[in-house]
């Protein structure tokens, strides 16, 4: 789906979000939900061949492990920002805030191997 | 595409605001909050295969789990 389609759509969803905001405001959030869902869901999909580029290159060069924690705390990010986004935009700013927090845990979770090679690394280095 | 997905959470959400006014008017007041939390039912069952979608999408372009 090229950029023209995804633009279209987007302002299209706009506007239809702005004519329900008066009539019913809970349907608007639920309109502005899954154009969010599917916008997000075509540039996804449009990323995966630079993905996978990324992932030969990085595995010829030898720090394989690394690139897939590197897309793993990339696909929490994408998550949360829908969710925390969404939230927000719904009038929920606190309960977007805790849903960017969660996705702070959850990237420092998956990218704890990261800190132990590199102590591992440092105390090798000056022991 | 998924316009129609669009357009038809739109619809619902027309229909049940016009329908309830009429059973407002004709006041029949709790059967209209009924149909709001019905409203909504539909709403959401329409999007949480959309939103399946999405993850889907988003594992199998970061390999994940």
């Amino acid at each position: 789906m090229d950029i023209l389609t995804i633009c279209g759509f987007g302002i299209l969803a706009v506007a239809v979000c702005a004519v329900l905001r008066h009539i019913k405001p809970e349907s608007a959030i639920g309109v502005s939900i899954a154009a969010g869902i599917f916008i997000m869901g075509a540039a996804i999909a449009a990323l995966k061949p630079s993905v996978e580029a990324i992932k030969t290159l990085s595995d010829g060069a030898g720090l394989g492990e690394f690139s897939s924690i590197l897309f793993k705390a990339l696909a929490v990010c994408y998550i949360t920002t829908l969710s925390a986004d969404l939230a927000r935009d719904a009038g929920e700013a606190a309960l977007g805030g805790k849903l960017e927090l969660a996705g702070r845990v959850a990237v420092a979770a998956i990218s704890l191997p990261v800190f132990t090679s590199l102590a591992e690394l440092v105390t090798g280095l000056i022991g | 595409m998924e316009l129609d997905l669009l357009f038809k959470i739109a619809a619902v959400g027309i229909i049940v605001a016009i329908l309830n006014l009429i059973l407002k008017k004709t006041d029949h007041d709790e059967q209209a909050v009924m149909l709001n939390v019905a409203g909504l039912i539909i709403v959401l069952m329409m999007i949480i295969p959309a939103l399946s979608e999405l993850f889907d999408t988003i594992k199998n372009v970061f390999g994940l789990w």
